[in-house]
């Protein structure tokens, strides 16, 4: 009853595709895998844009103005063909007017090195100021319950509360290098515990206590659901739709059909030259059969032989599939069609398990919920064959129970964090927008006020006596 | 309660907080987008308030300087404002064309079918398919909003700001000077022609053409530039 692993292989990432509208805020090759990312033909051109990610918020809008202003501007405004001496102007005019577009386009690279200077200097501070008002729980209490992130601190205000109090230690390490690698194994394995408290303090009550404040149990029926969502969408990949069902069927029948055949030409492969023996054998295959070694074809050689054994590990499950009596492309049909009804009851069921009243939700509703979805996502391996035959090897259906509920405890903790993480960095940003409206523009206009002409002076005074001659006019 | 504590709890905040939580990729632009108008806006205020006040400059002519100011100001936010959402609506699809090869349904397919393999013939059980594209999708997402915040903002406050703004700001504002000089003549009673310009006409266009010699963001300091009011 293997019919849902063999099904995989075929499955187009379809629905997957669609889903791209929450995207998370970091998801670079350290989250996905490496190995996994060195098989993407963009990898080079992808990982060179990753490498931006910190442009993304305030940071980057200031730096990418300041390049527009200090690199860009000045190109326009000294060379703008609108800005010309007029026709019968003398050779005097002609240059002064050159020289003050030159005069004034070197205001703008002077304005964004101020910009950088004064405004990027500024956001480190608020940012360490608001990590401390934000993680640390005496000051934290202050703030909305729903940004409070005392309970499950930010990374960087981790790494600076444990930075202290490895400092304080007074352990002596090897190098720089070492000392850094101790302080990611502990900030790792604090966010770890703060995680697993969370996870238990929802297992235990089906609320969320932060520092003696109630976070408001919407918001916990709200997370319980999107962590439904997330396992619906999981399962539901399991369902197979009618072109795959066609597809799967005739492909089915062609390995069949073909049996003996194919058993001769994959059994017996030779060590070397893969690529030229199976060129050599489609040849000579029939027609029909001529797609399969094409599709094996198109992989790179040292994944070849792989591809073969798997060709016959599938003809074994669809046999295994089909049970007694062999196999039918009927029967095989039923086989894809009655699990992808399991499949839909099981949609069915954790759609069920949703929170309906999410305004008016309390502890226990929660608890009872988190509580159904471990029953749902359960399966007895020996009662119930056809569903491990389907969702083996997954993580959001598993048969051992102690697993998924840690899996759907610690999902909630996780989503919690996502959530309080979200909000804050809504604020944080509002925040640096705001100083740098009211605080650090004005200073960084002042400054460019007293810094440009003087700057204009001291290094172009040729141009700067344009200013002085227009002034003594 | 402190400052901050106060300021998380306001309704307007807590609407930012939500857009976050919602779509994160669009509140971090809007928010950007937001931030180089609103500094702009205040800046652009700024200059207008200042110019209006200014005393130095003659009163016929500090409406005029003000009004210039302004109306840089207005386009330079619209221009950004324009590119911003010009650029968000071909941004993915830019992405794609270039990355196709990386992130069509095919090429996803072969990658995870290549990583199966590679897991399989290390001794590994191989990963889902379904697991194998969420992670190519977190990853083909990240970097989308890269690319689409790094080439919105650029598009807004390069393109934009400093190549738009500047190339339509000056015969823009020309044209606008010419018909305030109409007009300042009307209120004088003299018709003006073009053939013969009134004495007054010839001095504000000679401090007008000054003027538009310098390409210079706060009119109020070209203005002083040739006029000798600093």
């Amino acid at each position: 009853m293997e019919v849902g692993r063999i099904q995989q292989n075929y499955l187009t990432p379809q629905r997957q595709l669609k889903k791209q509208t929450n995207p998370n805020f970091t998801g670079g090759a350290a989250s996905v895998g490496k190995d996994l990312i060195d098989l993407i033909p963009a990898k080079k051109a992808i990982n060179f844009l990753n490498k931006f990610e910190w442009l993304r918020g305030e940071l980057g809008t200031i730096i990418i103005t300041a390049f527009g202003t200090g690199l860009v501007a000045p190109l326009f405004i000294g060379f703008n063909p609108f800005v010309k001496p007029p026709k019968d102007a003398t050779k005097e005019k002609k240059e002064e007017v050159r020289n003050n577009k030159l005069y004034t386009a070197m205001r703008q690279p002077i304005s964004a090195g101020l910009a950088i200077l004064f405004q990027v200097w500024a956001l480190k501070p608020i940012d360490k100021f608001l990590d401390r008002q934000f993680n640390d729980p005496t000051k934290s209490k202050n703030v909305a319950i729903d940004l409070d992130q005392s309970l499950i601190n930010k990374k960087s205000y981790l790494e600076t509360v444990i930075e202290e109090e490895m400092k304080a230690e007074g352990t002596t390490y090897a190098s720089k290098k070492e000392f850094k690698e101790e302080l990611a194994r502990r900030v790792s394995a604090r966010s770890e515990e703060q995680i697993n408290s969370v996870a238990e303090q929802i297992k235990a009550t089906g609320e969320i206590d932060v520092h003696g404040r109630k976070l408001p149990n919407q918001h916990i029926a709200e997370i319980a659901n999107t962590n439904i969502d997330e396992y619906i969408d999981d399962v539901r990949s399991h369902i197979i739709n009618p072109e795959g069902l066609d597809f799967y069927k005739n492909r089915a029948t062609l390995l069949m059909e073909n049996e003996d055949y194919l058993k001769s030409v994959f059994s017996n492969l030779p060590e070397n030259n893969l690529e030229d023996y199976l060129k050599a054998e489609m040849k000579d295959a029939p027609e029909n059969v001529k797609v399969i070694f094409k599709e094996i074809l198109v992989h790179k050689p040292e994944l070849m032989e792989s591809r073969c054994a798997r060709t016959l590990e599938r003809i074994e499950r669809i046999k295994d599939a089909c049970g007694e009596g062999g196999f039918t492309p009927e029967k095989y049909l039923a086989k894809m069609q009655s699990d992808n009804q399991l499949v839909e009851d099981l949609v069915s069921q954790l759609e069920g398990a949703k929170i309906k009243d999410v305004a008016n939700s309390d502890g226990n509703v929660i608890k009872q919920t988190l509580e159904k979805l471990k029953q749902i996502c359960t399966y007895d391996e020996g009662a119930n064959k056809q569903l491990h035959g389907i969702f083996h090897d997954t993580e959001t259906m598993q048969k051992n129970a102690g697993k998924i509920s840690e899996k759907i405890y610690k999902d909630m903790a996780k989503g919690y964090k996502k959530f309080i993480e979200g909000g804050y960095k809504g604020f944080s940003q509002v925040a640096k927008v705001l100083t740098g409206v009211f605080i650090t523009l004005p200073i960084t206009c002042t400054a460019l006020n007293w810094v440009y002409p003087r700057f204009m002076e001291l290094f172009f005074p040729k141009l700067a006596g344009v200013k002085k001659e227009g002034g003594n006019k | 309660m402190s400052l901050i504590g106060g300021l998380s709890k306001i309704k307007p905040m807590q609407r930012v907080v939500n857009a976050y939580r919602k779509n994160p990729a669009k509140a971090i632009a809007i928010a950007a987008i937001t931030s180089v108008a609103v500094k702009d806006g205040v800046g652009c205020a700024m200059y207008v308030t200042q110019s209006l006040n200014n005393k130095k400059i003659p009163d016929d002519k500090r409406k005029f300087v003000a009004a210039l100011d302004l109306t840089n100001g207005v386009l330079m936010i619209a221009a950004q404002i324009g590119m911003f959402f010009g650029m968000r609506a071909i941004n993915k699809k830019l992405f794609n064309s270039w990355f196709s090869s990386s992130f069509s349904k095919n090429a996803k397919k072969t990658i995870a079918t290549q990583w199966r393999m590679l897991q399989k013939k290390a001794g590994k059980v191989p990963d889902r398919k379904h697991d194998i594209y969420k992670k190519l999708n977190k990853y083909e997402n990240n970097a989308l909003n890269i690319f689409s915040f790094v080439s919105e903002l650029a598009a807004a406050t390069i393109i934009g700001k400093r190549v738009i703004v500047p190339l339509i700001a000056t015969p823009l504002a020309s044209k606008l000077k010419a018909k305030w000089d109409i007009a300042d003549a009307k209120k004088g009673g003299a018709k003006p022609t073009e053939q013969q310009p009134t004495q007054e006409e010839q001095k504000q266009e000679t401090a007008s053409t000054k003027i538009d010699n310098l390409e210079e963001t706060n009119l109020l300091e070209r203005y002083k530039k040739y006029n000798n009011v600093a």
